[in-house]
């Protein structure tokens, strides 16, 4: 998943690299606060990139008598936290692409998003769903698997995206040559089958042993009440607010009904879609008959919210 | 009494071959043998001396200025003239870098060639992008080959990063080697201990990397117990820079010149 240089355009490595510096701030602002509470944080990070670096050495067998090697984002975001297990992966990467020639100089930002950012934050977000439920290792394995293919998708995307940004007068591409219907399903179906299942079996088996060894070494998150407080603010404020949308004209884009479809290509409506399925909602546009408009909204908004509370209550475990 | 051996003696029985799963930690012993030769300082002794003509913080924005420049033009001539360069200084390397810097950029090249090939069939003309690939790719080996860890460490210093970053890299540095070494150790140990063939080898890597973290974190912290030990308060001094400071502002203005000539050239 390294990306070597030429593949990107500059400007893309640019717009990468960018995005990655408040990245990196909020990263070591946040480990900042970490080291408060454990001071061994600094040299730990350090020694936790080597890590990162052995884990990408290190060629897993996969049936068929090839070898594939495990990334380690998820699980370095579980032991040692993602902002931490951020500094940490991107180091690696530094590294690699200074000293070794894994993955390009200027495609660093790049890099550096998708395996330090994309996989150990959504990795971790898995794992936290999956601990709240009670299922630790479900949540892992899960994260593991989505981490590595989400990670591997905007790879792909990076790359895919290169022929429309960047080519010549004839339309020749002058960096990645395949665009994203390639690019896309090559990256991601290697990932599907195999590197994710790699992931994920690594992940956990290195999980289970270290929390059977020495449950105390794993990161645990700073208690999260306020921020859950800020969370709920933020969810009745955006259902209070959800009437917003009627103050934008139009539908949204897609979304036109066949009569609008055929006003808009002036042309008639695909055939497809006038004989296709037609399914009427009870709620069609978030109204029912008669009663005002925003309070529908309002009232659309707070069942589909009461509908996933239900739906995580009934997934949880007693306690 | 009988002479005869008995007959479980005189039947041939072929020896067990290697089970694949011994065959993958051989594989990964032989990587960080590999990786731990880089580390090894008698390796380094054993190598012909190499003369630096530039500063590390130099040789690296050079290597990045020449790959920027090199993945923004798409000039011919260009390249061509940046060919002759990189001839020019491969020359002046001693025989043993040379073959290395040439060998890797060779096998890195074909592979990215490899990537290349099937997009022929939608385009034809991809070449100039193959031979940006691989003159990118000379460079940059180039730089790995000549360039030690402490010329890196010894770069971003110069380069005004960080002190805590540099302390940070500094660490992986000389942790990479010691947890390599261990881990080594502990591939050995599991290879001459085990006997037979497990159904689940993942098992033993399970073990292997999660007593490699336990490792990691007893390190850490012997580490920061041995810094606080030392008087460490969370800042790091200030590294002074080097003492001819002419030396390499004029080393950047040239360097600054030539790249903005040869991109205004290239356009």
């Amino acid at each position: 998943m390294h990306i070597p240089d030429n593949y990107l355009s500059p400007a893309t490595c640019g717009v990468m690299l960018t995005a990655m510096a408040p990245i990196w701030t909020v990263s070591v602002l946040k480990v900042k606060a970490q080291i408060k509470e454990k001071k061994e944080t600094v040299p730990l990070i350090g020694v936790a990139a080597a890590l990162a670096f052995l884990i990408m050495m290190f060629n897993l067998p996969i049936p068929g008598g090839t070898t594939a090697h495990a990334v380690g984002g998820t699980l370095l975001a579980v032991l040692l936290g993602p902002w931490a297990a951020c500094l940490a992966l991107s180091l690696t990467l530094l590294l690699q692409a200074l000293l070794f020639g894994d993955g390009g100089i200027l495609t660093f930002g790049a890099n550096a998003f998708n395996m330090a950012v994309i996989m150990p934050f959504v990795g971790y977000a898995c794992y936290q769903i999956g601990r709240r439920l009670h299922h630790e290792k479900i949540g892992l394995a899960i994260g593991a698997y989505v981490g590595i293919n989400l990670a591997a998708l905007t790879a792909s995307i990076e790359l895919g995206l290169q022929p429309l940004l960047a080519h010549s007068s004839n339309g020749t591409p002058l960096y990645c040559p395949y665009g994203l219907n390639i690019t896309i399903p090559a990256m991601l179906l290697a990932h599907l089958l195999v590197a994710g299942w790699v992931e994920a079996l690594f992940s956990v088996l290195v999980y289970q042993f270290i929390k059977k060894a020495a449950p105390d070494t794993l990161y645990r998150a700073p208690a999260t009440a306020k921020s859950f407080k800020a969370f709920y603010g933020l969810l009745i404020g955006l259902i209070v607010l959800s009437p917003l949308g009627l103050l934008a004209s139009g539908t949204a884009w897609g979304e036109w009904s066949n009569q609008e479809l055929t006003h808009r290509l002036h042309t008639a409506a695909p055939v497809g879609m006038t004989h296709g399925v037609h399914f009427n909602a009870l709620f069609s546009d978030y109204a029912i008959h008669g009663l005002n408009l925003p309070l529908g909204y309002i009232l659309s908004a707070l069942t589909a919210v009461l509908i996933f509370a239900v739906l995580m209550r009934v997934l949880q475990h007693e306690h | 009494m009988s002479t005869k051996l008995p007959s479980w003696l005189t039947t041939n029985t072929p020896l067990p071959t290697a089970s694949s799963r011994h065959h993958f930690l051989e594989q990964n012993s032989h990587r960080l043998e590999g990786l731990l030769a880089r580390f090894s300082q008698a390796a380094e002794q054993a190598q012909p001396a190499l003369k630096h003509y530039l500063p590390p913080q130099i040789k690296l924005l050079t290597t990045f200025g020449s790959v920027l420049l090199l993945s923004l033009n798409q000039n011919l001539l260009l390249l061509w003239l940046i060919l002759l360069v990189d001839l020019g200084l491969l020359l002046t390397l001693p025989q043993f870098y040379l073959r290395r810097v040439l060998r890797q950029t060779l096998t890195t090249a074909a592979m990215a060639l490899l990537l290349i090939l099937p997009s022929l069939l939608l385009n034809a003309n991809v070449w100039l992008f193959a031979s940006k690939t691989a003159l990118i790719l000379l460079n940059l080996n180039y730089y790995r080959t000549t360039t030690t860890f402490s010329q890196v460490i010894q770069a971003l210093q110069q380069l005004h990063c960080p002190n805590g970053l540099i302390f940070v890299v500094d660490i992986t540095l000389t942790y990479l080697k010691m947890l390599g070494e261990f881990l080594l150790g502990f591939l050995q140990a599991v290879t001459l201990r085990t006997v037979g063939q497990t159904k689940h080898p993942y098992r033993t890597i399970g073990l292997l990397f999660g007593t490699l973290y336990l490792k990691t974190r007893d390190y850490a912290l012997a580490l920061y117990a041995a810094m606080e030990a030392r008087g460490f308060i969370g800042e790091y001094p200030r590294v002074p820079r080097t003492r001819k400071p002419w030396r390499d502002n004029l080393y950047i203005i040239l360097d600054l010149a030539i790249f903005g000539l040869l991109f205004l050239f290239g356009r």
